[in-house]
C-alpha cells in the first residue's frame, strides 16, 4: 500500500513512476466494494481498456491510463487498485526476492552473455543447457563430466531455462551461453593452481562473467596467487564473482579467492532475508570489508546432473542444495543481465551498481556487505563507480607482519604425496 | 621482503626429500621460466600470463634452491580449494 495513494499497490506507484508517456496504459486489477458495482462500472471510460470481469469475486482486469487511474482512484466505489503483473514460473522462491522477475517482465534473459562457471563442470545432456554450452574444458584430468553435481547446480541458477521443470526452476540468465571449465574433481577439491587455469581458459574465451563457488579454507588478505589472478580477470574487463564461503558465522572467515580486492564477493541470505548463518563473515585478514553483497543461498533448487546426489534431490532433473556457492552465481545470472542490456558496463561499474542498489537488511556490514540484491534497481539506477580498489601491499608471509594467510597456509601446509 | 615465511622455510629444510606443490611468481615471461624450472628438475605443471607465475611439483632441496634464484619473487604452496556447498 502506498501512503499517498492507499488505494493503489506499492508495485503500481512504482510502476506507474517509470511511466513517461501519460497515454501509456498499464495493466491493473480494479477491486469494487461488490460484484454488482463491477457490472454497474463496465460502462465505457476514457483511456481505459477493460480485459476481463471476475464473477467470484468483484474484481476487473483492465488497461489505463495514470490519468484514467487516478479516476478509479477517486470513485468511492473502487476498494483497491493492483499491478497486473506476468506470471512466471521461477527457480525456488529465490529470484522474486532478488527482483528478478520483474527483469524478465521487460525482456531480459541475458541473451549474448557468456557466463563461465568455474567448478565441477556441467552436465551437457541437461535439458535445461540445451545448446547453451559454448565450450567446456577439464584441468582435473578427470574427463568433463560432472561426476559431482555442484557445477551442473550452480550453472542452472545462473543460466539454467527450467525445461525440465516446464519453467519453474528457471536460472536468472536463461538464455546466456555457458562455459565450463571443470577445475574441481567429482569429490569437489582441486588444487588452487588448477582453478588458476581454469580462470586463465574462461579469459582466453572472451567470456563476460566468471562465476566462482570455491575457495580454501581460512582468512585472506587477497594476495595469493588466486585472488591475484581474479583480480587480473576483473583488470582485462571480466566481471568476477566469487562465494564468501561457508565458514560463517564468526568474524575473518572469508578465504581465497574471496578476498580479492576486485572481485565481487558474494554471501548468502534467506528467501526471508535473514543472512545464512553459515556465509563467512569478513572483514578480510587485512581489514577490508567483505563479503560486497549478499543473494538467496539456502534451499535453492536447481539443475541436477546425471548420476549425481548433490543436495536433496528433488526428482530426476532437480536438486536443492544451500552455501554461498548457490547465492554467487546467481548473482552472476543479475550481472548477465545488466550486461545484456548495457554491453559496454564494466566491471567496477556493475558491481558499483550491484553495491549501490543493495538492499540494507539492518545487520552487521561484514554480514551482509552492502546488503541483498535488488536486480531491478541495479539495471535502473545509475551509480557512480567509486575508485578503483588501491593494489594490494606487497605479500608479507610472515605471520608476525600481521598476515593471517601466511598464518593459515602454514597451519594448512603440507607435503605433497 | 621474505619469499617465503620462515617457517615454511623450515619446513623444507626438514623435509627436503618430500615432494611439495608449489606456486612460484617469478619475473619476466612465465612460460619462458617454466622451461628454465623444468631443466632445474621440477615438475612444471602450468604457466600463469595473468599473474606470471608457475605451479610445480618439487622436493624441500629443490625449493630451497629457489630461494636463491634471483627472477623468483614469491612462492606460496599450491593449496586445496573445495566447493562451497554446505
Amino acid at each position: 500500500m502506498s501512503e499517498d495513494r492507499p488505494k493503489l499497490t506499492r508495485g503500481l506507484v512504482q510502476n506507474l513512476g517509470h511511466v513517461e508517456d501519460r497515454q501509456q496504459q498499464v495493466p491493473i486489477i480494479v477491486r469494487y466494494s461488490s460484484t454488482m458495482r463491477v457490472m454497474r462500472h463496465a460502462e465505457p471510460m476514457r483511456g481505459v481498456r477493460r480485459s476481463y470481469d471476475y464473477h467470484l469475486r468483484p474484481f476487473a482486469a483492465m488497461q489505463a491510463t495514470p490519468e484514467a487511474i487516478q479516476q478509479l482512484e477517486s470513485d468511492p466505489e473502487v476498494v483497491k487498485i493492483y499491478e497486473d503483473r506476468p506470471v512466471y514460473a521461477i527457480l525456488d522462491t529465490a529470484l522474486p526476492v532478488v527482483q528478478v522477475p520483474r527483469l524478465w517482465q521487460e525482456g531480459a534473459g541475458g541473451a549474448g552473455v557468456r557466463i563461465a562457471i568455474v567448478d565441477t563442470g556441467i552436465d551437457p545432456e541437461h535439458p535445461d543447457f540445451q545448446g547453451r554450452i559454448g565450450a567446456t574444458t577439464d584441468v582435473t584430468g578427470e574427463g568433463p563430466v560432472d561426476g559431482n553435481g555442484h557445477g551442473t547446480h550452480c550453472a542452472g541458477i545462473a543460466a539454467g531455462s527450467g525445461i525440465a521443470s516446464g519453467g519453474k526452476y528457471r536460472g536468472v540468465a536463461p538464455a546466456a551461453t555457458l562455459y565450463s571449465a571443470k577445475v574441481l574433481r567429482s569429490d569437489g577439491q582441486g588444487m588452487t593452481s588448477d582453478v588458476m587455469a581454469g580462470v586463465e581458459w574462461a579469459v582466453d574465451q572472451g567470456v563476460q562473467i566468471i562465476s566462482l563457488s570455491l575457495g580454501s579454507a581460512g582468512s585472506s588478505d587477497g594476495t595469493d596467487a588466486l585472488s591475484e589472478i581474479c583480480d587480473a580477470a576483473v583488470e582485462q574487463g571480466i566481471m568476477v564473482c566469487v562465494a564468501a564461503g561457508n565458514e560463517g558465522p564468526g568474524p575473518y572467515t572469508v578465504g581465497s579467492p574471496g578476498a580479492a580486492r576486485q572481485v565481487l564477493t558474494v554471501g548468502a541470505s534467506t528467501d526471508a532475508d535473514q543472512i545464512a548463518s553459515f556465509s563467512s563473515r569478513g572483514p578480510t585478514a587485512d581489514g577490508r570489508l567483505k563479503p560486497d553483497i549478499v543473494c538467496p543461498g539456502v534451499n535453492i533448487i536447481a539443475p541436477r546432473a546425471q548420476g549425481t546426489a548433490m543436495g536433496t534431490v528433488v526428482n530426476d532433473s532437480y536438486t536443492a542444495a544451500s552455501g554461498t556457492s548457490m547465492a554467487t552465481p546467481l548473482a552472476a545470472g543479475v550481472c548477465a543481465l545488466l550486461l545484456e542490456a548495457e554491453p559496454q558496463l564494466t566491471p567496477l561499474e556493475i558491481k558499483a551498481r550491484l553495491i549501490g542498489t543493495a538492499v540494507d537488511l539492518g545487520v552487521d556490514a561484514y554480514a551482509q556487505g552492502k546488503g541483498r540484491v535488488d536486480a531491478w534497481q541495479a539495471r535502473h539506477t545509475e551509480v557512480e563507480p567509486g575508485p578503483t580498489p588501491p593494489a594490494p601491499p606487497p605479500p608479507s608471509p610472515s605471520p608476525g607482519q600481521g598476515c593471517l594467510t601466511a598464518l593459515f597456509s602454514l597451519l594448512f601446509w603440507k607435503p605433497s604425496h | 621482503m621474505p619469499k617465503v615465511p620462515s617457517e615454511v622455510r623450515e619446513t623444507w629444510l626438514e623435509q627436503q626429500d618430500q615432494p611439495f606443490d608449489l606456486i612460484v611468481h617469478v619475473e619476466g615471461n612465465a612460460r619462458e621460466r617454466g622451461d628454465e624450472l623444468q631443466t632445474l628438475g621440477f615438475q612444471v605443471k602450468r604457466s600463469f600470463r595473468l599473474t606470471n607465475s608457475v605451479s610445480l611439483r618439487g622436493t624441500g632441496k629443490q625449493a630451497l634452491q629457489l630461494l636463491d634464484t634471483p627472477w623468483v619473487t614469491r612462492i606460496e604452496p599450491d593449496r586445496s580449494v573445495h566447493a562451497f556447498r554446505r
